[in-house]
Parts: C-alpha cells; sequence; structure tokens
C-alpha cells in the first residue's frame, strides 16, 4: 500500500516537472545576424524611407514624430501621453523574452 | 530497499521542479529623461553577454528604422536589423517624460555578466550611445543610475 503511495507520488511529481521544464529557455546567444526576421517596424509608408541622412537634410527635421509636428513632439514621444502599443508581433525569439508575452510601455 | 529508491526518484523530481518553476519573471525598467529641450529621443535598450557580446534588443524607443543609426552601439551590435526589435518597439520619449518598460525576462539574464545598455538620439542633437550601462545583477536591482546627456537616471526592478 505504501509502496503504491509512493509510486503515485513520484509519478505525480514526474508529472509536474514535465511541463515546467519545457518552459525553460535557454540563452540564444548567436549573433544578430543569426535571426531571419525580417520585418520591418517602420511601415509608416514615407515616400523619403530611403532617403540619405547626409548633412542637415530634410528628413532629419522629421524625426520621431512625424513631418510638420514642430513642438509639438514633446506630448510624450510621438502621440499621446501614453507609450504607442508594440506591433501586434511578438517579441523576438532572442531567449531574453519569454515568448509570447506582451511588454507593457507607459509614457509619463 | 524499493522504498528507499522511490523516496530518491521523488526527492529528485521535486528538486527538479524548483529552478523551472523560477525560470523568467516580471522585470521593470523605468527611465526619466532630463528636461532637454529637443525633439523625444529615440532610446534602444539591449544587453550584451559577459564577453560583451550582444545578446539581444529589450526594447525601442521609436519606430522610424532610418533613425536607427544614430542608435550607434545598437547600431553597429545589430547591423541595423529592425527585425531585431520587432514586436518591442513604441513610441520615442518626449524630453521630460518617463518611459516604463514591464518585460517577462528570463532569470538566466541576472548575475550572469548581462549588462544592459541604453543608447539615446534626439533629432539635431548629439547621439549618445551607451548613454546607460548597467550591469544586471541583483544587486543592482533597484538601484538608480545617472545618464550623461539626455537620460536623467534609471532603474530596473524585479
Amino acid at each position: 500500500m505504501i509502496l503504491r503511495r509512493l509510486m503515485l507520488l513520484a509519478a505525480a511529481g514526474a508529472g509536474l516537472s514535465a511541463p515546467l521544464l519545457a518552459h525553460a529557455m535557454p540563452l540564444h546567444l548567436s549573433s544578430p545576424s543569426g535571426t531571419a526576421q525580417i520585418l520591418l517596424v517602420d511601415d509608416d509608408g514615407d515616400e523619403d524611407e530611403y532617403q540619405s541622412e547626409g548633412g542637415d537634410d530634410d528628413s532629419n527635421r522629421k524625426a520621431n514624430c512625424g513631418e510638420g509636428e514642430g513642438e509639438d513632439d514633446d506630448e510624450g514621444g510621438c502621440a499621446t501621453g501614453q507609450g504607442a502599443a508594440p506591433q501586434n508581433a511578438n517579441p523576438p525569439a532572442n531567449g531574453l523574452i519569454t515568448p509570447g508575452s506582451k511588454p507593457q510601455v507607459q509614457i509619463n | 530497499m524499493t522504498i528507499r529508491s522511490f523516496l530518491a526518484a521523488l526527492a529528485v523530481t521535486t528538486a527538479l521542479s524548483f529552478p523551472a518553476l523560477a525560470h523568467a519573471g516580471q522585470v521593470k525598467l523605468s527611465t526619466n529623461l532630463r528636461d532637454y529641450g529637443g525633439n523625444p529621443a529615440f532610446l534602444a535598450y539591449y544587453v550584451t553577454d559577459a564577453s560583451g557580446k550582444y545578446a539581444g534588443s529589450l526594447w525601442m524607443a521609436g519606430g522610424r528604422t532610418r533613425y536607427y543609426r544614430h542608435l550607434s552601439g545598437w547600431y553597429q551590435a545589430t547591423g541595423g536589423n529592425a527585425g531585431e526589435v520587432n514586436g518591442v518597439t513604441g513610441a520615442s520619449v518626449g524630453s521630460g517624460r518617463s518611459l516604463d518598460i514591464s518585460l517577462d525576462l528570463t532569470d538566466a539574464l541576472f548575475d550572469a555578466g548581462y549588462q544592459l545598455h541604453i543608447d539615446a538620439a534626439v533629432e539635431d542633437m548629439r547621439e549618445s550611445p551607451d548613454e546607460i550601462v548597467i550591469p544586471l545583477t541583483s544587486a543592482n536591482a533597484g538601484k538608480t543610475v545617472q545618464g550623461r546627456r539626455y537620460i536623467a537616471d534609471f532603474t530596473f526592478s524585479r
């Protein structure tokens, strides 16, 4: 009887361990170029996307928050006082961030 | 003897469970910007390992990839690969404002020689690579670190 209980306990322990261990995340330390994601985060469709930034060209003046915003740039990043929501994509699989988790961001 | 074996097996499975339970946790990165009077700042948060090799990006404040070259430390480490920050990119941060980021990070990052870097850049102002560099140690959690140019101070907590 005792033996049977111990067998059940051992099985339960192993059963608990398996899913937990499945969450272990070895650090992926390959070089940046090793990741194959080529999704661009800049999807604002600016026509001067590939314009050179040499010197003091106009593209520099549009940095961060888009054309014509001028002094309104101080309104908390590029929009409201809140941080922009991350893209719909999941965080990169770099071994640092738990897969499937979503960063929470706030700008005050 | 058999009972002893099962007890040993039970002890092993239990011992294996505990490290697995502590594999990751929420980490909050809090950054306060100085009132530097310019346009919103681009900020790149990334990690290097004990040998100084780039390990990965945690956050990018600022979505326009063509300006990433001004985050020179991050750009050099990644080759400007925007895929490194896909899913972890948000708005740039205005002068005098604060940015709080909460991430679910692996515990293996801490007390293992990793360092968190923050590069900063502001339009028409000087670039500031490695504005913040802080070893990711338990001892540094909760400590406030002063920035050099655009960042007033930075703290991470677990």
